[in-house]
């Protein structure tokens, strides 16, 4: 029995049922339209894309098809490979047959000179999508300022159709006012970002507007060099700082994102004052490290503690604190009396987790001051962590401990839960 | 009266016929889902049968059957069960019907099963001839030479 059909290229084929070789031997995907094939190679990286130009004549410039465009280099010993690295993108960018590139990812090692030429060369083509790092050898940890590379343009932030733009690594300055109108992701990783003008020493207000901005996350402590930063962001929906730390001169960072849905702050204290002018914020978690070392005191770094859980629109949040060993009662007992905390933080407290706990004085300490103050408390856990794992006896005698507490001094219906 | 007359055409059925015959009896939502059959319904509003000449009724089940569960998980899944030929295929036919999800999703599927193989590989599991003499070929290498370093053995 023979079957008929006609293929994509309106061929007329015929197939007899017999053969069963793959396809019968039919070389189907070269007779896809081009922009298909592009759609196909779009997925890999552009070094993978490009080595289909060997194939066969058909697909000598079926690459260059491709919408999306990544490169990655790596560390090389040879200097001519890390100059083939540079021909190579510079090749790729010029014969590109697609007039629209929609993403450009870029992952550097060297030569971030050529990364203005590049970068024209994509805003040409109306790239939407922009993200750059520049790779460290050591994977785990932030440069100091100004060990980073310096980034050579600032026409990123200047192009008013480019919807996500991340930024890895690298030393930027910025005029004062930046307007970035069809943005909606913004990521700023391990940056160091200052403002231009002004005299080289003095720290200038730094306001940056991003109307549609949907996503805003740092990594790192972004601000380098400035007086303030004042970010207009009416539309955003997720805010997310991680692994802040700063103790330069004070400066203050005004986030105004009055539909902020998701707030995510993850550090130590800061010698900043975070401002966030929110509405109706559904979740937030906050991470702090506090720790004795810092020269700051106790007090300072509650001030710290209460402002960020003072944020306007703030219903419920995740506040997670790690304390050492010795802070732990002092800091508790400041945290949870002291008139700093917002909303009488006593009132509100639901649920507490120990972790690591090592059931010291310290810690039975603060665990009663908990139980016996926190009137809304539904669940209380502790949980230790190996190999501070107390003997059979010992863990009896301070889980009695606990529960004596517990029937002392509420009536509530607490869940207690000690996990050895 | 809009709301009454959109309420009875998402339940009338369609039935499309592949290009061995096999036919297939869908929703109208569905079958506006593959946009060659929408454009199809838009031009001749009362046809009951739309043939479907390029596809076959194998592929145009696996189609059909993507239309109704596409989603995130399924989508992870759904590749994975076909082989390279009848990936290439099932892309014709999405080609061909129009469906961008289903395109693109096959798409991604194809490329994964690609990325990093050798040109050799890549040949011989598309079934594509190499029609380049050896100067062509030597002289691409050397022009993009950075993309052709650090290949897997295959």
């Amino acid at each position: 029995m023979e079957l008929s059909y006609v293929n994509a290229s309106g061929r007329y084929e015929i197939e007899s049922s017999q053969k069963q070789v793959s396809n019968n031997g039919r070389d189907i995907i070269s007779d896809l339209p081009n922009h298909i094939i592009g759609s196909i190679l779009s997925f890999l990286p552009t070094k993978v894309a490009v080595r289909t130009c060997v194939l066969s004549k058909r697909w000598k410039n079926l690459w260059t098809f491709v919408r999306e465009l990544s490169f990655q280099d790596h560390f090389h010993r040879i200097k001519i490979k890390k100059m083939q690295f540079v021909q190579f993108v510079y090749r790729v960018l010029r014969h590109l047959d697609s007039s629209m590139i929609d993403s450009f990812s870029l992952s550097l090692c060297y030569n971030y000179a050529h990364i203005k030429e590049w970068i024209s060369l994509v805003l040409s083509r109306k790239v939407k999508k922009v993200y750059l790092e520049a790779q460290s050898k050591h994977q785990y940890q932030e440069f100091p300022t100004k060990k980073k590379k310096e980034f050579p343009t600032n026409s990123l932030f200047e192009c008013q159709y480019l919807q996500e733009l991340c930024l890895k690594n690298f030393r930027i300055r910025l005029r004062p006012f930046i307007t970035l109108s069809s943005l909606t992701v913004l990521k700023l990783s391990r940056m160091s970002v200052t403002t231009t003008f002004g005299v080289p020493n003095e720290p200038k207000d730094l306001t940056l507007n991003f109307p549609v901005l949907r996503k805003f996350e740092t990594e790192g402590w972004p601000w380098y060099h400035v007086k303030s930063v004042t970010l207009q962001m009416p539309l955003l929906d997720v805010l997310s700082m991680d692994d802040c730390r700063y103790h330069g001169p004070h400066v203050e960072i005004n986030y105004c994102v009055s539909h902020l849905i998701k707030f995510n702050y993850t550090g130590r204290f800061l010698s900043a004052t975070i401002l966030v002018d929110a509405v109706d914020i559904v979740s937030a978690n906050i991470n702090i490290m506090l720790y004795d070392g810092s020269s700051n005191s106790i007090q300072e770094q509650m001030v710290f503690v209460s402002k960020l859980l003072s944020i306007n629109g703030l219903n419920a949040a995740s506040l997670k604190l790690c304390l050492s060993r010795e802070q732990v009662q002092d800091f508790g007992k400041t945290l949870l009396d002291s008139a700093l905390m917002p909303g009488c933080f006593l009132l509100t407290l639901k649920v507490v987790k120990f972790e690591r706990f090592a059931a010291t004085t310290h810690d039975l300490n603060f665990a009663e001051f908990v139980l016996k103050n926190a009137v809304v408390l539904e669940k209380i856990t502790f949980s230790c962590s190996p190999p501070k794992k107390l003997g059979q006896k010992k863990w009896k005698k301070v889980r009695d401990n606990i529960l004596s507490y517990t029937r002392r001094f509420n009536s509530l219906d607490i869940k207690l839960e000690i996990v050895p | 009266m809009a709301e009454e007359k959109s309420q009875a055409s998402s339940s009338k059925m369609l039935t499309l016929k592949a290009s061995d015959g096999v036919l297939f009896e869908v929703e109208l939502n569905i079958a506006k889902e593959m946009k060659t059959v929408q454009a199809y319904i838009d031009d001749c509003e009362d046809i009951e049968t739309i043939p479907i000449p390029n596809v076959l009724g194998k592929h145009l089940a696996i189609v059909i059957e993507y239309i109704k569960k596409t989603n995130e998980e399924y989508d992870a899944e759904f590749e994975k069960q076909w082989n390279m030929d009848d990936l290439q295929l099932l892309l014709l036919a999405a080609n061909y019907l129009n469906i961008s999800g289903l395109q693109e999703c096959l798409c991604k599927a194809i490329a994964k099963r690609i990325e990093n193989k050798s040109p050799e590989y890549v040949r011989k599991v598309f079934n594509i001839e190499n029609d380049h003499s050896p100067e062509e070929e030597a002289k691409l290498r050397k022009e993009y030479k950075w993309a052709f370093e650090g290949v897997d053995k295959d």
